[in-house]
């Protein structure tokens, strides 16, 4: 967790400062000092930190800062991921990746996640309003059928909330399923399993081979193991853990349903800290996806859409009940151009 | 690219429908748009912000530079604190400016850079430059600092 870790920035760059302090913003992180070499060998009294990071261009130029700082023993010195490059790039989420991955080797996971209070909150919550309802040109699937259009539902911390939020907003009868990603600690998987879809007309199912997916379902991710669908809609596992820092990574989750289903699935990313799904979303924008996000200011942490959003890959964004309003509308769109004629007749 | 002696740090900044040129040192820090805003008429200030528990005021480039202020978008927008450079800089070390998102790094050599002219600097523009084939308005400081020094206590 990253409350009450207190990190020391120096850097003799003002931008790479800058870039620092905003990778560490996104998973909260107390910065108590930041400054260049100069300003940290005039201040007085040093803060207390439990790491001192340092991104110097000319390391060379300050022997001594290096030496005191090596010298202490109340905190860890880590030196830094090399320069930042421009944003909105994939390198710029690769280095802020690295950063991270740096950053946790030292100080612990520094992803805050739902704990088990809130969940079961959730549960005594109820529905908090009416769902909207179907859009006339919407023909509504009466007989569940396996699905052909996939919504990647990416969500962290904050993302219970905002998903429930979303699918009970969400009418009876879309002819879509949900694949839904949540970075969660895995002993709450269970309760998340309770409550999330308790209110919804969509029904959240676990992972397991072969289970086909059916339009109307919710398709909740392992945390622990990576799963890909095949053309049928079958689920299916990897041996493997998810690769990187996020369990289960959304990031993945995208590339590996973009490969099978293309234009036919599409992803919405919630709250959350960090930048998983950062990676994905402009590879799913090239295949012709919808790529939106939860309004940053309506999340309980804004950093993970704010990500997506930064590589310009966001087509719309909205509060939870906003993103199903809009996404009924895109689904009528594809039955006023035919889209959906093949589904109809079958 | 390698970096040769002829080469100066530089920031551009982006402001609304201009980016403006600053070498690295100008810019003592970058901090998040978060300002106690003031009221005067004075529509160049656009308020203050505590830093190194000192309090700075906020400048509107835009207005400061004859047009209309301009409040930064969204999260995008930045406040930047300047070292001053004229004879005011004992008693007022820093001035603060707005932005309208994040500076860009720029290596320069004179050689990059192509005067422009023939165009219109404003009341607080040193110079107008290509750069790259962008635009971009070197300002004067010392407008800067004559503006934030009237409303420095």
């Amino acid at each position: 967790m990253s409350s009450g870790q207190n990190v020391i920035i120096i850097a003799d760059d003002v931008l790479q400062r800058h870039r620092l302090q905003q990778a560490l913003d996104k998973y909260g992180v107390s910065i108590v000092f930041i400054g260049d070499p100069g300003r940290f060998a005039a201040e007085a009294p040093i803060p207390d930190a439990d790491l001192c990071l340092v991104e110097l261009a000319g390391e060379e130029e300050h022997p001594d800062l290096i030496e005191t700082l090596l010298n202490r023993d109340d905190w860890t010195v880590l030196f830094g991921p090399g320069a930042a490059p421009l944003p909105g790039r994939q390198e710029y989420i690769r280095w802020e990746r690295r950063l991270f991955v740096k950053l946790e080797n030292q100080l612990g996971s520094l992803e805050a996640l739902e704990d088990e209070d809130t969940l079961e909150a959730l549960a005594d919550s109820g529905a908090d309003s009416e769902s909207l309802s179907l859009p006339q040109w919407i023909t509504p699937v009466s007989q569940p059928r396996p699905v052909e259009q996939i919504w990647i539902l990416g969500a962290s911390l904050g993302g219970p909330a905002a998903v429930k939020e979303f699918l009970d907003a969400l009418p009876p009868g879309l002819p879509v399923g949900f694949v839904y990603a949540q970075h969660i600690d895995t002993r709450f998987s269970e309760v998340l399993g309770r409550v999330l879809t308790r209110d919804a007309h969509y029904s959240l199912v676990p992972a397991e081979e072969n289970r086909t997916l059916y339009t109307g379902e919710v398709l909740q991710v392992p945390v622990d193991r990576e799963i890909w669908l095949d053309e049928q809609a079958h689920v299916h596992f990897r041996d493997d853990p998810w690769q990187g820092p996020y369990g289960p990574s959304i990031d993945q989750v995208m590339l590996n349903l973009s490969r099978t289903y293309r234009d036919h699935c599409h992803a919405i990313i919630f709250s959350g800290m960090g930048n998983d799904g950062a990676l994905g979303a402009p590879a799913m924008k090239q295949a012709a996806s919808h790529i939106w996000i939860q309004t940053p200011d309506s999340c309980a942490s804004g950093a993970m859409p704010e990500s997506v959003q930064a590589t310009g890959s966001a087509g719309f964004e909205g509060t939870p009940r906003e993103l199903a309003a809009q996404m009924l509308r895109t689904v009528e769109e594809q039955f006023l151009l035919g889209k959906q004629s093949q589904c109809n007749s079958a | 690219m390698a970096e040769t002696s002829e080469q100066l740090s530089c920031v551009l900044i982006p402001v609304r429908d201009q980016t403006l040129l600053l070498p690295n040192v100008s810019i003592a820090e970058i901090v998040d748009y978060d300002l106690e805003t003031d009221n005067s008429e004075r529509r160049w200030f656009l308020g203050r912000i505590q830093w190194r528990g000192v309090s700075l005021p906020v400048l509107s480039w835009e207005a400061a530079n004859g047009g209309e202020p301009a409040t930064p978008e969204g999260h995008r927008g930045r406040i930047l604190v300047l070292n001053t450079i004229t004879n005011k800089h004992d008693s007022m070390p820093f001035i603060a400016m707005a932005t309208q998102g994040i500076p860009r790094q720029a290596k320069v050599a004179p050689s990059d850079l192509k005067q422009q002219t023939e165009s219109d600097l404003g009341v607080a523009g040193l110079m107008k430059v290509r750069y790259e084939g962008e635009e971009c308005l070197i300002p004067e400081l010392s407008v800067l600092e004559s503006l934030a020094a009237s409303v420095t206590g």
